[in-house]
């Protein structure tokens, strides 16, 4: 009990020096009284302290929290009032996030045309296309940079042959030529191949005449130069088997 | 003898803006601000020894940091204001000086705000009607 109390007058002796210092050391006279009304109320809550304790437990820590999240509010409201360049790069990330949502879009579609293409115009299957598109410097579309065919190889099954070549026929001849040398071709690569790794194995080359086909449809639909577009085959899973 | 520096630092720095108002109102300022401003640098640094030992006393005396933090926190606001304020009222501006001031009185009684929420929330509980 004693002890207490004298840890409670040594805290209030010393707030009431500490309160004197800062009166001394103050400026002028229009200051002092705000820094007396703030130091009163410190020397308040230090003697009040014991009433606290026993009525809310630990306040010092609540203050602290207050204290804390008063700071807190205060450079949070700072911080949300947006600066012109805080709106000038907020603008300019929304623009680079619609244009890049507008160039994925434009690389589906263009892929999906691409296909299309490639299976009406050669008769392969084709697994996926993927259309790489270059960028100038606004961040803009700009051109192709890069196409990637990933060609189904097709299965010497007869559904293969007419599933590519029944519904539609535009060039046919081409078809068939082209039909002709896959088969052929294909026994080579095939074995012990997955669709899954296609990093690991190398890649099946496909035959020229096949790619050459494939370079043509899409040089001519999109005008994509030869050397950008690469062509892969990828195994069947029935293929694999064998 | 730092203080005997100082005033002739200031002594100095008077009878030359004394001289040179006639001629250049502007330099005189300027030599009046940077006389202050020097003066100001330089006692600054004594004041840590103050503080050490206003940090040393709330330390023995276990009174939570966070009034030893408030209390400085005022102090310095209190001074670099006065310190504006007293340079632009050199200056002849008086009104810009007056507003100087009002914003540290409003930044001391914004250090108070948390100190204040706790007493009224004590003394609001410390009623049976409150709670």
């Amino acid at each position: 009990m004693m002890s207490w109390l004298a840890v409670w007058l040594q805290q209030i002796i010393a707030v009431v020096l500490l309160a004197g210092f800062i009166d001394l050391l103050l400026p002028n006279k229009s200051m002092q009284r705000y820094v007396r009304l703030v130091a009163g109320l410190i020397i308040l809550l230090t003697i009040l302290t014991p009433i606290i304790r026993l009525l809310q437990g630990d306040f010092n820590a609540r203050l602290d929290q207050q204290v804390e999240s008063w700071i807190k509010g205060n450079s949070g409201t700072q911080y949300h009032m947006p600066t012109l360049d805080d709106i000038k790069q907020n603008a300019k990330d929304l623009q680079q996030k619609q244009q890049s949502a507008a160039v994925e879009l434009t690389e589906q579609k263009l892929a999906e045309s691409m296909k299309e293409g490639i299976v009406q115009g050669t008769g392969l299957r084709v697994a996926a296309v993927q259309v790489k598109l270059g960028f100038n410097k606004d961040g803009q579309a700009e051109a192709v940079e890069g196409v990637t065919v990933t060609l189904i190889s097709p299965s010497p099954s007869p559904d293969a042959s007419e599933e590519s070549s029944g519904p539609e026929q535009k060039p046919g001849d081409d078809v068939k030529e082209i039909d002709s040398v896959e088969v052929i071709v294909q026994p080579d690569d095939m074995p012990g191949d997955e669709p899954g790794d296609s990093e690991k194995t190398p890649e099946q080359t496909v035959p020229d005449a096949v790619a050459q086909a494939v370079k043509g449809v899409l040089q001519q639909g999109w005008s994509v130069a030869p050397g950008l577009i690469d062509i892969k085959a990828q195994g069947e899973a029935g293929d694999s088997a064998y | 003898m730092e203080i005997i520096q100082i005033v002739g630092l200031g002594l100095v720095a008077t009878v030359l803006v004394l001289v040179v108002r006639e001629q250049k109102p502007m330099f005189a300022f300027l030599l009046a601000a940077f006389t202050g401003l020097f003066i100001f640098l330089y006692v600054i640094g004594k004041i840590e020894a103050v503080i050490t030992v206003l940090e040393q006393l709330a330390d023995r005396s276990g009174i939570p940091s966070i009034y030893l933090k408030t209390i400085l926190k005022i102090i310095g606001i209190a001074y670099i204001a006065e310190f504006g304020s007293q340079i632009v009222r050199d200056a002849g501006q008086e009104s810009i000086a007056s507003k100087i001031e009002f914003a540290g009185k409003i930044l001391i009684l914004v250090l108070a705000v948390p100190i204040i929420s706790v007493i009224v929330e004590t003394v609001l509980g410390l009623l049976p009607v409150g709670s």
